[in-house]
Formats: structure tokens, sequence, C-alpha cells
């Protein structure tokens, strides 16, 4: 089973083709029609569909090189999956202010501040 | 931190300095790095607001990384097309990025080894290059550079995915390691594509002068590494680096076999390219660099005397379209460019060509 369709039926494929990143919003479909990702999210949202595209390619699935040191050093995860859900709340935040929905914006505001005091560190002088 | 590009035309660049090992077949080493910040689209999927801030982010973090005071920055999206094109034939930024639209950028370290891209197909594309066979001396300077900028820079990583690029085929390790060889003798003696078969079952890319769907232009040749996930940067570079003493043994057997078997007749062929450069009155791009080719190869077989590798080597990018028209100050169309070429290169022969073009 793949997500080039190998064993899959037309309504499975369909509905794969669908699915979009809840980040940046592309769906599988425009990734396999375009052949670049949206966002970092999509290793993690289409991690089962992109596994065996990526085990053909490379003739592997886990990375052995070198890795950043900087998290473990602030404390952080690894992973930087958190930090690209900034891309979800500023999406979200736009679409608050566009309702007029200005409760709903502040909140997305503020974790928005959060999530960058946390992963970015005040600017650089 | 802005550059004046004129300041670049009276030299070489890195690639063509013609020094360094094996500097008589190796042209040139390269390791790139594929990299991304988190907190943003990849750049196909980024708006026009998004690219700004992308780039905006980066330099202003990377500036305060050590390696950022050695840095000039250029503001690709405000070049006008022929100093794209200008930093193109230079390889400091790729062809995709000269073309690309939006906010987007390049900074140089001033010896023309350091490049980073922003905005490419990646965010970041870290590139460090050497003259001659030196990918020891590549991957130090560059991981020296990647570790600066990590520090200031929270690149997308996945704990089994490594490094997230916008495309599949780069993730992982995001390194792609490449060495430009220069083969005439593989190819007069027709053996370049059986070499290329092997390498492509061992899993290495072939490549022409400017990378990713360029045509093997005189003779010069990249070769590199295909896959970037589940081996680490030293194991890919080694299954680059390894390849690269068989294929200078290949060439150098093949320069003495044609010195050995056909003196007569290549002594022939590389004094009627060098006599076409003295003499001709238009010239195309592509048949300067075919010539420069043959000439190179004459001139380290001994055959050709009274000129130098480096002035050969300068001559390759000098004669290419931008250059040529930065160097004579006017924008020329095709067929005047073809003519002033010509011109151009009659002069450097007649001036006694080494002396004031071998400096860099």
């Amino acid at each position: 089973m793949g997500p080039l369709g190998v064993g899959q039926t037309a309504d499975e494929l369909a509905a794969l083709d669908q699915k979009a990143c809840d980040m940046c919003g592309i769906t599988f479909f425009e990734f396999r029609n375009q052949g670049r990702l949206g966002c970092p999210h999509d290793y993690v949202h289409f991690e089962k569909e992109l596994e065996p595209l990526i085990a053909n390619i490379h003739g592997a699935t886990t990375h052995t090189g070198r890795r950043p040191s900087r998290a473990a050093a602030a404390g952080l995860p690894e992973g930087t999956d958190e930090l690209t859900g900034l891309i979800g709340l500023r999406r979200s935040m736009k679409d608050a202010i566009a309702c007029e929905d200005y409760e709903n914006a502040k909140e997305d505001r503020d974790a928005i501040r959060a999530l960058e005091d946390r992963w970015l560190g005040p600017p650089p002088a | 931190m802005t550059m004046n590009l004129e300041s670049l035309t009276h030299g070489v660049g890195e690639w063509l300095r013609g020094t360094g090992p094996e500097s008589d077949i190796v042209m040139s080493s390269r390791v790139r790095l594929a990299r991304n910040v988190a907190h943003y689209p990849f750049v196909s999927r980024a708006s026009d607001q998004d690219r700004a801030e992308i780039e905006k982010f980066l330099r202003d973090r990377i500036a305060t990384a050590p390696v950022g005071r050695d840095l000039d920055y250029i503001d690709v999206g405000r070049l006008e097309e022929v100093d794209r094109q200008f930093l193109v034939e230079r390889q400091l930024i790729s062809r995709e990025h000269a073309e690309a639209q939006g906010a987007r950028g390049v900074a140089i370290d001033g010896r023309e080894q350091v490049s980073l891209m922003i905005n490419e197909e990646d965010h970041l594309r870290i590139q460090c290059m050497h003259s001659g066979l030196d990918l020891a001396g590549v991957w130090e300077q560059i991981k020296a550079v990647d570790d600066q900028i990590e520090k200031v820079v929270p690149y997308a990583f996945h704990p089994r995915f490594g490094y997230l690029t916008a495309c599949p085929t780069n993730v992982g390790t995001g390194i792609r390691v490449s060495v430009m060889l220069h083969l005439p003798a593989l190819v007069i003696t027709r053996q370049i594509d059986k070499v290329f078969r092997s390498l492509h079952k061992i899993s290495l890319a072939v490549r022409g002068l400017y990378g990713e769907g360029s045509q093997a232009m005189g003779d010069f040749y990249q070769i590199s590494n295909q896959t970037t996930l589940g081996k680490t940067e030293e194991e890919l570079l080694e299954q680059v680096g390894d390849v690269v003493p068989v294929l200078i043994d290949y060439e150098r057997r093949a320069r003495e076999f044609l010195v050995r078997e056909t003196q007569q007749n290549v002594h022939d062929q590389v004094s009627r390219a060098f006599g076409i450069l003295r003499t001709a009155q238009t010239i195309s791009a592509e048949e300067t660099m075919q010539l420069l080719s043959r000439v190179r190869m004459g001139v380290l077989l001994g055959l050709i005397g009274d000129v130098q590798i480096a002035d050969i080597n300068s001559l390759l990018v000098r004669t290419q379209p931008a250059h040529l028209q930065k160097l004579r100050g006017v924008e020329l169309d095709t067929k005047d460019r073809n003519i002033e070429r010509a011109r151009y290169l009659r002069q450097h022969f007649e001036a006694g060509g080494g002396a004031q073009a071998s400096q860099n």
C-alpha cells in the first residue's frame, strides 16, 4: 500500500489526495503534482504517505547524520514541529481578524508570542 | 552589507583559480547544505509577505553569527538580469535562483568560497567551494558555517527524517557533494559514456557545468551524490570522494594514450583549437568553451607553450555572456556578443595572454 496507488482503490486515492495539511493547507494531490512540499509539518501530517516515497528515493527512512544541538542546549525538543505550529496560528489569526472575531485573534496572538518567546528568543540586536 | 559586483568582475572566482590538489583534472570541490526555518512555509508555498519575512529573518540572524561579518549581501531580486546571470556564471547562485521571483538574496565571502542563498528552493542553501580536490577542507569549512548559523536559526528538523526540505529528495542530511572534473581525453577516446554508466550504478549523478539539466559544455562534468538520507555526511562525502581518484586515473591514462598513440592528431587538434581562438572574428560561448577545453588539455600535455592554465581558466569564465558584457560595460545581443568575444580573445592572446589575466 503506497501513496502512488499500489493496492489502493480509486476512492481511497481520491480521499488521500484531498487530505490537507492543517498548517500550510497543501493537499497530497498538490504535492504529487508539484513535487514540492508546502511546509515542514507535511512530514508529520503526511508521514504515512511520504514514508514509502522516501524509502524509494533514498533506500532508507532514518536519518543518521548530523543533528542540531541548539534545541537541547535551550531545553527544547529536538523536533521542531511545535514551532512550525506558528504557520497555522498566523493563518488562524488572520482569518479571525477578517471575521472581526477579535477575541480569537487575541488568543492566537498570545499563543504566537508565547511560541516565539520559547523558540526564537529575543530578536538579535 | 552590500556588494559591488564590479569588484568581482576583475577576479575569476574560486572554482577557476586553477590551484589545489589534482587541479589539472579537478576544477573544484563543492558541498551544499539545504536548510529551512521551522516557522514558515517552504518557499514554493510562501506568500510574498512570507518570503520577505524569511529573507529578513535569515539576514538578521546570520549577521549576528561570526561568519556574517565576512559576508557581503546581494539582493538578487533587485539585480538586473545580466548581473544575476553573472552570479550564475560565477557559480555563486543557481540558475533557478537567478530566474525565481520574489524576495531572495545571496551572501558571499570575499574569497568567493562561501555563498548562502536565501529563498532558493529551500529557505537557505549553504554552499562552500574550493579549487582543486579538497572535499575534506570544504566539509570542515561548511560544517563550521552550518554550526554557527544553527546557533541562531531554528532549522526545521524531524527526529527520524532529519533536516526537512521542500523536496523529499534532499531530506535527511540535505547535503549535495560535487566535484567538477575536466575530462577531455575520456571524451576524445569515447570512454566517457561507459564511465558515466558505471557511476549511475553506484548512485552517483553526473551533470554539466551549471548543474541540473545543463549540458556538459567543454568536457566539464560534475559528479555528485544522489541520496541524502540514511547515510552520514561523512559517508556521502566518501561515496563521491572515493570515485574521484579512479576518474583521475582514467583521464590521466587516456591523456597518456593520446600522446603515445595519436600525438600528431592530438597536437593538430589542440593547435587548430588555439588557432581559431586567436584569429576568429565571431565566436559563440559554446564553441569558445569547447576550444578552450582542448587548449587547456594541450597546455597540460606540453603541446602548447606560452599559455598558463590559470589564464585559460580565466578565459573560460570571462568569455561567458554576462562576464563579457560586464567587462565591456555594455549590454550586447547574441550577435554582437559573438563579435565582441572574438575580439576579446584576439586582444587577450595578442597581449601575450597570461600576464594581466592570471592575477586573481
